[in-house]
């Protein structure tokens, strides 16, 4: 089903966009998204996606990929883990009684992941090339070696099985020499480490819902890993017909029943889908130059943006293969990316590649004809995200993609983010002093805080009133989270000693606690 | 002994005594002529209780002054006294004492000069005296430069602080070591700490006993009960070895849950949570300068709280006992190194630098901040027992000019009534020798002593203009409450001259010529080698 949408411009901001965008020629540095891509468990309903940047042909570059701005915290109910990256340790904040206590781990560990039975905290550390096992009771820990050079880790759903792998967005720190076809895989349980060759550069690294089966999408290869294998080995399945100059693969989604796999390849024409069970593969139509695929959050289809052909294509995920329904958008506008509002009726549609400083909005419920329509805003996008209510949206804006921003405006060349509510649309723009660095929302989606780069504030949003206050911290921010089933927030912060600062909103109350690094070295 | 009651003269510090041809002098030198070039005795009083102990460095001897105003000689078996400490109670002391001891136990060998040089050496010990006798030998081993007590009376702390001294060092010996010992006679108990000590705070039980001793030292601080000896929690203060963290001032706060201590040159406050056994670090606005526990009063809550000055800041942070929060924050003109409670008032000022000459009162209920000036520099600020006065000794200012330049030039001592705000700057003749509050009939009063003046001024604190002085025998040199409120008062007099004043009636009482013992007998070895 093909529908054409009725175009709805609503800022008087977008007439002169509009006939400017064809004339845009910002350069590919200029248009790339200040979001960094912070790495971490996925979270989701059983479907999971990933996004990579690449080289494209549309004359814009790659999206860049979906920032995971409200990353869940490393969290068991009783206890939220941190990874101190400077000082090698962990800290163990406990979420009722808010103390706070660090474990040593291994050399510069970047990320916390939890075992579903909430048993083991397992921590990355990129330096010293290897996992710590923590017991989140007793904080006892045993260490598994890692092959070398690698910076992000993935955990089965069911905490059973970690993948550590070399994520090329990511700085490239490699030492000696390296291979980037490899895969660490870790039995948590045995502390068995388990080497895989995998494709060249590696792109998503994603396990099956069921922890069945590990999946590694590289530039032109997915590996299918079987781990009910008693030696779990990597199946290479080629996923392009062209050896010579194939299209990279950029994404990876899952069906949920875990059965088939879909690739999303820049410059593309068609979705790579492959039958996991025989390796079959197959492929889907999508327009032109995919640049990002969802899955909604009902977990029932994939939404993919073909911004080469100004389209949003829409699969349904227990029958990939079913004649898709195509939704056209504004051909002035190359939106290339997409997120969904969690209940599934909305999404928000823009571009981190082309620096259009405005976004349309995806009405599911609109008749047939109206559900796209446009809203100007300041400054270009580097990342959107919704509040886990699905009330307001966040657009975080880089420093220099100004739209057409006078040099005057208070906006022009400096950070920023722009709160919307997501009723109305009705938008409030807030200029920063530094760049976001992270953003983490209270489970009931009142509340966002975003911490800045290197500053020592969190920004708090309100998200029913889209109205912000600073909160002055003691010293730079470095990792945000919101302690589970509550509003109180915790900043980790750099201190040599460690600091971390608990924030509850509703009094206003900031507590630190400083020197907490010195609890591990107290002799009882 | 008995001692003369007729005042003294004071003679040269270099005593020349000639022509005395009566026994005891029966030693004296064939010439006739005797010159001593050291003091017969110390005119630093030290009070235990009732009583006054007074050392005779020449002779190496200790004198006992009883309430009554009996001169007797301590039993030290012929040891020299060093140091002396008294205990708690009121009734004893702790002397160090040192005594020659000559390796060659030939009977030829009676004095110390007959002993060679080589086999000379010198041994020490600490001794409990109760008045003139010996109670008990004391396990503490010499070279303990800081003794403190702890406030329940039961035990004292012995440890090395770190500067030797004349002290020397025998054998082998742990300088990290505390000791504590039991006032009642009890075993001590050492504790090696691995670090030398640099301060020792006390907890409290609940039936008020002080059962535990955080012992500060460079970068760490241990728990240990005094009872066991048990290291209970070390905490260390920082994660590098190589970085040393110096504790400055020290207090336990929250009700002896928590220690709270700063740190030199450092904006930092350290928490340590004695319960939970953890550390957390306070962002202060400076440097802290004082550290003071304080119980607000009942309209404000009366909880425990902890109060913070600062070397550069005008300010005093008051922090929640419990909680660490900062309940106020109070604003002076000028920042206090001096902080201490009075009542429901907070007293504030600077005994460190000149140009600083406020003092605050802030009061704990209301949170008013009340200033003051006085004339010079306080120092040495003590409030009467019935919190009605602040008095304070004012430091002469060299350097001042302009107007009032001649007043400040002058030492003063400083009144302030604490209920009608209404202060006094009396100048005084010449410097303080140092000054005693006393309490008759409802009155306050101030016993102040000035340099070369034979007089004890009498300062009615209702009138502080008004000065009733009382004539002494000779200069003063010290002066030190007793027990009973009567005020000894040591002059200057080669032979020894103590003048016991009694505010009550206003009687002075001389005691002098007690320094004579052993003036010119030439003492034996006291103790040989075997002994």
């Amino acid at each position: 089903m093909r529908r054409k949408p009725n175009l709805l411009l609503l800022s008087p901001h977008l007439g002169p966009l509009l006939a400017a965008l064809a004339g845009i020629g910002c350069s590919a540095s200029e248009l790339a998204g200040d979001f960094s891509r912070d790495s971490g468990s996925s979270g989701g309903s059983g479907a999971q996606d990933d996004g990579f940047g690449g080289d494209g042909d549309d004359g814009y570059v790659p999206e860049e990929p979906e920032a995971e701005l409200a990353r869940p915290p490393a969290a068991t109910p009783r206890y939220v883990f941190v990874a101190n990256t400077s000082r090698n340790t962990v800290t163990r904040i406990d979420s009722t009684s808010l103390d706070v206590i660090t474990a040593p781990v291994g050399v510069g560990p970047t990320q916390v992941l939890v075992s579903e039975n909430n048993a083991l905290a397992v921590v990355f550390n990129e330096d010293s090339d290897d996992l710590t096992l923590l017991d989140t009771e007793s904080l006892s820990s045993r260490s598994v070696g890692l092959r070398p050079n690698l910076n992000t880790m993935e955990m089965s759903g069911d905490g059973a099985w970690v993948a550590a792998w070399h994520n090329g967005a990511l700085a490239d720190t490699s030492t000696g020499a390296t291979s980037y076809n490899e895969v660490s895989l870790v039995n948590v349980a045995s502390g068995t480490h388990i080497p895989l060759i995998v494709g060249y550069n590696p792109r998503a690294v994603r396990f099956s819902a069921d922890g069945q089966r590990l999946l590694v999408v590289s530039d032109e290869v997915l590996s299918i890993v079987d781990l009910t294998e008693p030696e779990p080995e990597p199946v290479r399945v080629r996923i392009a017909l062209d050896t010579i100059d194939p299209p990279l693969a950029e994404e990876l989604v899952l069906t949920p029943d875990g059965q088939t796999a879909i690739i999303r390849q820049f410059g593309a024409t068609e979705l790579v889908v492959v039958e996991l069970a025989t390796g079959a593969v197959g492929a889907i139509a999508v327009g032109d130059n995919p640049t990002d695929i969802d899955v909604t959050p009902d977990g029932s289809q994939a939404v993919a943006v073909a911004r080469g052909s100004n389209e949003l294509w829409i699969y349904a995920l227990d029958d990939i293969f079913a004649e898709p329904s195509v939704v056209v958008l504004p051909d002035a506008m190359p939106f290339g990316s997409i997120v969904m509002s969690p209940d599934n009726s909305r999404g928000l549609l823009y571009s981190t590649a082309s620096g259009v400083p405005a976004f349309a909005a995806w009405d599911r419920t609109a008749p047939e004809g109206e559900e796209i329509a446009l809203y100007g805003l300041l400054k270009g996008i580097s990342g959107m995200t919704v509040s886990p209510d699905g009330a307001a949206a966040l657009a975080v804006h880089p420093t220099n993609q100004n739209g057409d921003l006078r040099s005057d405006s208070p906006f022009y060349n400096r950070d920023a983010v722009t709160l919307i509510d997501m009723g109305d649309y009705f938008t409030n723009p807030i200029r920063l002093t530094a760049k976001p660095v992270e953003l983490a929302s209270t489970s009931d989606g009142a509340l966002g805080f975003i911490t800045l780069e290197d500053s020592p504030s969190l920004l708090q949003l309100d998200y029913s009133r889209l109205i912000h206050d600073e909160i002055p911290l003691s010293s730079a921010a470095a990792h945000l989270g919101v302690i589970p089933e509550s509003q109180t927030v915790y900043v980790s912060q750099e201190h040599n000693l460690g600091r971390i600062s608990f924030y509850t909103p509703s009094t206003g109350q900031l507590q630190t606690i400083t020197g907490f690094e010195l609890n591990a070295a107290i002799e009882r | 002994m008995h001692p003369s009651r007729a005042p003294a003269r004071r003679l040269s510090p270099l005593l020349a005594l000639a022509a005395l041809a009566c026994d005891p002098w029966g030693r004296l030198d064939p010439s006739g002529y005797t010159r001593v070039d050291q003091p017969l005795w110390d005119e630093q009083l030290t009070v235990v209780g009732d009583s006054l102990y007074v050392p005779l460095p020449y002779a190496g001897a200790l004198l006992n002054i009883s309430a009554e105003g009996d001169v007797r000689e301590v039993d030290l078996d012929g040891a020299r006294p060093e140091r002396i400490i008294g205990l708690p109670s009121g009734d004893a002391a702790y002397v160090f004492v040192r005594w020659p001891v000559c390796e060659d136990d030939s009977k030829d060998i009676v004095y110390e000069d007959d002993c060679p040089t080589e086999l000379l050496e010198e041994a020490t010990e600490v001794r409990q005296v109760e008045g003139p006798r010996t109670a008990a030998l004391v396990d503490i081993a010499p070279h303990f430069n800081s003794i403190s007590f702890s406030p329940d009376g039961r035990n004292a702390v012995a440890y090395f602080s770190g500067d030797l001294g004349s002290a020397e060092i025998q054998g082998v010996v742990d300088l990290t070591e505390v000791v504590f010992q039991p006032l009642d006679g009890g075993a001590p108990i050492a504790v090696s700490t691995g670090s030398t000590p640099t301060d020792v705070l006390f907890t409290t039980d609940a039936d008020g006993i002080n059962d535990r001793a955080v012992i500060l030292s460079s970068s760490q601080v241990m728990v240990v009960s005094m009872s066991t000896g048990e290291v209970q929690v070390t905490y260390h203060l920082a994660l590098d070895v190589d970085s040393v963290i110096v504790p400055q001032d020290a207090m336990v706060a929250g009700g002896g849950r928590y220690a709270l201590l700063s740190v030199a040159g450092a904006r930092e406050l350290y928490r340590l949570d004695l319960v939970n056994k953890s550390i957390d670090i306070e962002d202060l606005q400076d440097s802290p300068s004082t550290l003071t526990e304080v119980r607000l009063p009942e309209a404000a809550g009366g909880a425990l709280a902890s109060a913070i000055s600062y070397s550069n800041v005008g300010a005093v942070d008051l922090l929640d006992g419990l909680t660490n929060e900062r309940l106020q924050s109070y604003t002076l003109d000028h920042p206090v190194n001096e902080v201490f409670q009075s009542g429901g008032l907070l007293i504030a000022y600077n005994s460190a630098i000149d140009a600083y000459k406020d003092v605050y009162l802030i009061d704990l209920a209301t949170n008013e901040v009340d200033e003051h000036r006085a004339n010079n520099p306080l120092s040495a600020v003590q409030i009467t027992v019935d919190q009605g006065f602040l008095v304070g000794l004012m430091r002469s200012e060299s350097s001042s000019t302009g107007e009032g330049t001649y007043a400040d030039r002058l030492p003063g001592l400083y009144v302030l009534d604490l209920n009608t705000r209404l202060e006094a700057n009396l100048a005084l003749g010449s410097s303080p020798v140092g000054y005693e509050l006393v309490e008759r009939e409802g009155q306050s009063f101030v016993l102040l002593l000035l340099e070369n003046d034979e007089t004890l001024y009498k300062v009615d604190l209702t009138r502080p203009s008004f000065a009733e002085p009382v004539e002494l025998p000779a200069p003063a040199l010290d002066i030190a409450a007793r027990a009973d409120g009567r005020i000894a008062i040591s002059h200057t007099s080669a032979l020894g001259l103590i003048s016991i004043y009694d505010p009550a009636t206003g009687d002075i009482e001389t005691i002098h010529g007690f320094a004579n013992v052993g003036l010119l007998s030439t003492p034996t070895l006291p103790r040989r080698a075997d002994d």
